[in-house]
């Protein structure tokens, strides 16, 4: 019984006091107001969407640049990113970018710039693997302030001419032997779909690891370590490079001696990851793939079925590391 | 104890057929009152109180039978967003102001006001038992609240007790004994 007037009363009390709260009773909304209100989100919104479509347009496309169109030193060190991306390196070259490219990639993909999408679950179901985001990306992208979108895949090729490898290790001053039965071999890119999140503070970018075909049989090592030399790597940075493939399937990004930009190694939840840091006005993003834009961060990493890139012009260091830290 | 009769008027209930205009007029005025029992700023209320439909014209899956619980669920979730946010405001503001503050007379008795009190458990309540109160003081029936939260109805009685017992307690660790 006591138990029962206890409950009473608290109901009552909690009652009087919510009761407190009621609006005066000569208060009458405006339903007019209301839909004038509703109407001015609906235009921001779509103003907001259409600014969010053009921010991530623009940022894919640079992202797909940046990770696609070869840097002039060379398409081979291209492949290589794409391809070795299990622990992300970086080697600084010892010469500065040239505009001669020594293999031309031909796509054979159509183009595909991404489309947008509005759940996880739908870029899931576009790219074929589910994106893997820090919590406060899944919250802002739930609240429409991130953005998704699913690009890709791309499919490439490169020739291998004999003759024009041989003539630009030669303009060096090397002397390497380029077995002739390599002239006109064609070795495969391949890219699947890539998720991209376009959130206030930067991007993150992540797709399955690409993959290199060759004919079978083919010296994809020895050819990548005679394909740096003659892109501006020195002899023994371009031996380290083949050591670090051929062991641990390590990934390099050839850094122009031009380029401003100063990398290194940071530790993260999941390994190893690589930050390069870009204080200066320039854009560097064409030097190399893991280059950064104007005064931007660029962190990339990778788990085990996937590689992550992750840009920013306004996050902190610690922030983006703790970012790519909250990645479940 | 009815604020507001009627809460959940009969409106087109077929999605595919879902008036949007119909139902923003026969609830809008009731969804803003809810809002405004909580931010207590009538002018917050209502822009609040567009946000909810303008969400819910963005949510298909919300337009049908029951958009009326969804709409008041999320009204009541909005709003106790922004009281969480209002308080959370004066806390940075309280921080930020160089040495202490004087309070005018008006300022001050707002503050002991049992709105504020009140405001101020209602905020530091977990969401779910906040809505539940908010809605029973607005009048809706145990099955509307149901509906609305989209919880067992029979369980809303249980429920309900929990979060009464959850408010006083909360009001008494701050405020000492209630009357």
């Amino acid at each position: 019984m006591d138990n029962t007037n206890k409950h009473t009363n608290t109901t009552e009390w909690v009652d009087a006091c919510l009761a407190e709260l009621a609006p005066p009773p000569d208060w009458q909304p405006n339903p007019d107001l209301g839909l004038a209100h509703l109407r001015s989100y609906e235009r921001q919104a779509k103003h907001r969407r259409r600014v969010q479509r053009e921010a991530a347009l623009a940022i894919l496309i640079a992202f797909v640049l940046t990770l696609t169109v070869p840097a002039s030193r060379g398409i081979a060190r291209q492949l290589l990113d794409r391809f070795y991306m299990r622990t992300p390196e970086a080697v600084r070259s010892t010469t500065p970018r040239s505009e001669s490219q020594l293999f031309i990639m031909e796509y054979t993909s159509p183009p595909f710039i991404g489309r947008f999408v509005s759940s996880a679950a739908e870029a899931r179901k576009e790219a074929g693997f589910s994106p893997l985001l820090p919590p406060i990306l899944v919250e802002q992208i739930a609240s429409g302030l991130a953005v998704l979108k699913v690009s890709g895949p791309i499919d490439a090729h490169i020739k291998i001419r004999v003759r024009d490898l041989m003539a630009a290790l030669q303009s060096r001053g090397i002397g390497a032997n380029v077995p002739r039965d390599w002239d006109g071999v064609e070795i495969g890119y391949h890219l699947g779909p890539g998720i991209l999140v376009a959130f206030l503070g930067g991007t993150l970018g992540q797709s399955q690891r690409p993959a290199l075909i060759t004919p079978p049989g083919f010296p994809l090592i020895d050819f990548t370590e005679i394909a740096l030399e003659g892109a501006g790597l020195t002899a023994s940075e371009a031996h380290n490079a083949r050591n670090m493939l051929a062991d641990s399937g390590g990934a390099f990004s050839l850094v122009p001696s031009d380029a401003k930009s100063n990398f290194h190694d940071v530790s993260l939840k999941t390994g190893r990851g690589l930050l390069f840091e870009n204080d200066t006005d320039n854009d560097e993003r064409q030097k190399c793939s893991f280059c950064p834009g104007p005064h931007e961060l660029v962190l990339t990493w990778a788990a085990s079925d996937r590689i992550f890139q992750l840009r920013s012009q306004t996050m902190t260091v610690d922030q983006v590391v703790a970012l790519a830290n909250s990645i479940n | 104890m009815k604020a507001d009769s009627e809460p959940f008027p009969e409106v087109s209930t077929e999605a595919d057929a879902f008036d949007f205009d119909s139902v923003f007029r026969a609830e809008y005025s009731r969804i803003a009152r809810v809002i405004a029992r909580v931010v207590q700023d009538s002018a917050r209320a209502e822009e609040i109180a567009s946000e909810v439909f303008w969400k819910l014209s963005r949510t298909p899956r919300a337009q049908g039978a029951n958009s009326s619980g969804w709409v008041y669920r999320t009204a009541t979730r909005m709003a106790l967003d922004e009281l969480r946010k209002q308080l959370r405001r004066k806390k940075y503001e309280r921080l930020l102001t160089p040495g202490r503050a004087t309070r005018t007379p008006e300022q001050y008795h707002q503050q002991t006001k049992e709105q504020g009190r009140v405001r101020l458990v209602l905020a530091r309540l977990k969401k779910p038992q906040s809505q539940l109160l908010i809605l029973r003081s607005h009048g809706l029936t145990y099955d509307e609240i149901a509906q609305a939260l989209d919880i067992n109805p029979t369980s809303i009685g249980t429920l309900l007790r929990r979060a009464e017992e959850a408010f006083r307690k909360e009001y008494v660790r701050r405020y000492g004994q209630y009357q």
